[in-house]
């Protein structure tokens, strides 16, 4: 019962897990944009 | 129903037979258990496969597991606490550790209280903050993230490795009994809600430094940027541990009866030495992030802070030592000495593997310097790791090799103690120093520390004190407070000197350029008011040690005891029954107060006694009284203490806590960032 309830499991978390080599490349996350330079004299 | 795979069906302890009727939360807890440690262990092999092969995909599915996992575990976490708080006593876990009369709070507590459950509270928190740890690790590049990964994975594996195979709270007894056997007496107190859970989250998170630590060390990476990405875990595990090791002195004082809070037991001792060692990391790293030195002694501290938990972990479930806390020994104990084996010699090999890239750079600064401060206030720490470390596993050692040899309080007084004086001298004079050269600033400076101890000196010496310790030590605490009070004092004194030359009154302006200077270093000022508060806590440990006062007497009712100025009369006794247990209380009149210690017992429990004490507590002085017994003529019998300033220790722990939490919350620049920047200057190995 227990193997059962794991596999269960595991197969739940699978799509999650796995969902990088799901995902097309049209799916992929934009690249994060860079932080804004600081500005000398300006408080952020 | 016939035998089959159960939760329970491989351990030898207790009987193999499985309910007629289904026991569906044992197997949901077993099953997320199961479920968890698979998924550790494909994110620790994924991870560092694809560490190794810089595959992003494949880095991400290895973080995408370990998360995964993290929930599993948490399942498993609710699926204990369901079946604690409705009472199912099928499982072996709720049965040894609660009963239908102990109190909600406490049975919700029972799910860290025993050997099984404390080890999936830990791992819970290890996959919780070890998931909030990797969630920004993509800045660190790719091949260390990984390795982070893997490194933390196998180390939930090696827990989860544990509690499915052999100490799982999910164990079903054969038959149900109809009540629990309950918590020990000693752990039915407000101390159990908070103090186990801190010091156990503080060992878990030690995990997090040791993980990206050793992720670095094989990706070839010797720059800062792990430093900056894990200094907030550091600083959490060091906090917590400082939070949960003040708790345990608190409450080891309300309830052992024994008047005093530090008995250097070998589970305090094995709880205070990865404090210790993460107190010189958090020191020593300012100098690889300000300098760029002391890279491979970084790695080793946070290396040895996280073998000492293991180390720890082992001596409080093995059993291997005798401890006060005998209620958590079990036969997991030479699972964690062949883990810690293991962390050790993949430890030491990585820093042998890397020592050539580790080499400092640069000239050292000189000796009096605030690098060669940091650096003293290091090698004194491990020297006072040394010392409690030897202390702790002495008998141990001297046991194989013959006779048995036990070292007492005095041991480590004696030679602690000392190193424990220069620590506090070096904590007077470093704040003041320079990174470079020092000179007549410095000396400067030091004047009002220096004149704060010489007055203290001579007001102690005035006072009829001759003890050279006291005499020694109580100006040094009042030394490292002048020093913090200085520090602070300074932003002010520039604002005071503003008003000064322009000859009017003090503007909006200048306090908000004051304010605007603590925020801007919070960092700093953080960790000088963390300063502030470990002198209160020391002042109440130097005070209360040197001057505690302790008298044992008998009195018939409505005669008195005089001590330390304190007169207190045995007013009467009498017996109530609570719902748990049974109390003798002898009332004393203290003043306009009643104190009442008791003994306890516990019926449901076998008969078990438990001194409840009575303290009276004032920033001056603690009254601790407790009830010896009460004999047959209607006397009373007592030991009473006069504990000075012990309320100073639990207010310096809070300050000192506090100081952590002014210093990193709420950081303009986050670690992240720092980290970020600290990757862009530096070139990553091949």
């Amino acid at each position: 019962m227990t193997l059962v309830v794991a596999t269960l499991l595991l197969f739940t978390a699978g799509p999650f897990v796995l969902w990088p080599l799901i995902k097309t490349p049209d799916e992929s996350e934009p690249p994060s944009p860079s932080p804004p330079a600081d500005i000398p004299g300006r408080e952020r | 129903m016939p035998a089959t795979f159960s939760p329970n069906a491989r351990r030898g302890s207790r009987p193999r037979l499985i309910h007629s009727e289904p026991v569906i939360l044992a197997f949901l807890g077993a099953g997320a258990l199961l479920a968890g440690l698979v998924m550790a262990g494909f994110s620790a092999l994924l991870s560092f496969w694809a560490g190794w092969r810089e595959d992003g995909v494949m880095v991400q599915v290895g973080r995408r597991a370990f998360y995964a996992s993290a929930v599993m575990i948490f399942l498993a976490s609710v699926v204990l606490e369901t079946a604690l708080l409705t009472h199912d006593f099928s499982l072996a876990y709720v049965t040894e550790h609660t009963d239908l009369s102990t109190p909600t709070a406490l049975v919700a507590a029972a799910f860290y209280g025993g050997q099984e459950g404390s080890l999936l509270y830990w791992a819970l928190l290890l996959g919780v903050l070890g998931s909030a740890s990797l969630v920004a690790s993509a800045t660190l590049g790719r091949r260390l993230a990984a390795y982070a990964a893997g490194v933390m994975a196998s180390i939930l594996s090696f827990f989860l490795v544990v509690l499915v195979l052999v100490a799982s709270p999910f164990d079903i007894l054969a038959i149900t009994p109809p009540d629990g056997l309950g918590l020990n007496p000693v752990l039915r107190d407000g101390g159990m809600l908070i103090h186990p859970p801190v010091v156990l989250a503080g060992f878990a998170s030690f995990a997090i430094p040791f993980s990206f630590a050793a992720a670095a060390l094989l990706a070839g990476r010797s720059d800062a940027a792990w430093i900056a990405h894990t200094r907030r875990f550091a600083l959490m595990a060091w906090g917590l541990q400082s939070a949960g090791l003040v708790l345990g002195m608190w409450w080891a004082y309300h309830v052992l009866g024994w008047g005093g809070y530090w008995g250097w037991d070998p589970v305090e001792n094995v709880a205070l030495m990865p404090w210790l060692a993460t107190t010189a990391y958090l020191h020593s790293s300012q100098v690889q992030e300000r300098r760029g030195r002391l890279q491979a002694w970084n790695f080793g501290l946070v290396m040895v802070a996280f073998l000492l938990v293991v180390f720890g972990t082992f001596i409080v479930r093995s059993g291997v030592v005798p401890s006060v806390h005998t209620f958590a020994v079990s036969a997991i104990g030479p699972w964690f000495f062949a883990f810690l084996l293991l962390c050790a010699v993949f430890s030491a090999g990585l820093l042998t593997l890397r020592a050539g890239g580790l080499a400092s750079v640069g000239e050292p600064a000189p000796v009096v310097s605030r690098e060669g401060a940091l650096v003293l206030q290091n090698l004194l720490l491990m020297g006072v790791i040394a010392i409690v470390l030897w202390g702790t596993i002495l008998p141990l050692v001297s046991g194989m090799l013959g006779q048995e040899r036990v070292v007492g309080v005095d041991y480590y007084q004696r030679a602690a103690g000392p190193l424990f004086l220069v620590i506090l001298t070096v904590m007077a004079a470093g704040p003041l120093l320079p990174w470079r050269h020092a000179g007549a600033p410095f000396l400067r400076a030091m004047r009002w520390p220096l004149a704060a101890a010489l007055v203290v000196l001579a007001g102690l010496l005035s006072g009829g004190v001759r003890s050279v310790p006291a005499l020694v030590a109580m100006p040094l605490v009042t030394a490292v407070g002048a020093t913090c009070i200085f520090e602070y004092g300074r932003p002010l004194a520039k604002v005071w000197r503003a008003r000064r030359t322009r000859a009017g009154r003090i503007t909006g302006a200048g306090w908000a350029r004051a304010s605007n200077l603590f925020v801007k270093n919070r960092r700093r000022y953080g960790a000088y008011l963390a300063h502030l508060g470990l002198v209160v806590l020391v002042a109440g440990v130097a005070a209360s040690h040197f001057w505690q006062q302790e008298k044992d007497v008998a009195l018939q009712p409505g005669q008195s005891v005089f001590i330390a100025g304190y007169t207190l009369t045995y007013v009467g006794a009498e017996e109530r029954q609570l719902a748990d247990h049974s109390e003798l209380v002898a009332a004393m009149r203290l003043g306009g107060r009643t104190l009442e210690p008791a003994r306890a017992t516990y019926a449901g429990l076998g008969g078990q006694s438990l001194t409840h004490v009575a303290i009276t507590s004032s920033p001056v002085a603690d009254v601790y009284v407790v009830l010896a017994g009460i004999g047959t003529d209607g006397s009373a019998s007592f030991r009473i203490f006069i504990n000075p300033l012990v309320s100073w220790i639990w207010t310096g722990g809070a300050i000192l806590i506090l100081g952590v939490l002014a210093g990193n919350l709420g950081e303009r620049r986050p670690a992240v960032q720092l980290a970020a920047a600290s990757l862009r200057r530096t070139v990553p190995a091949a």
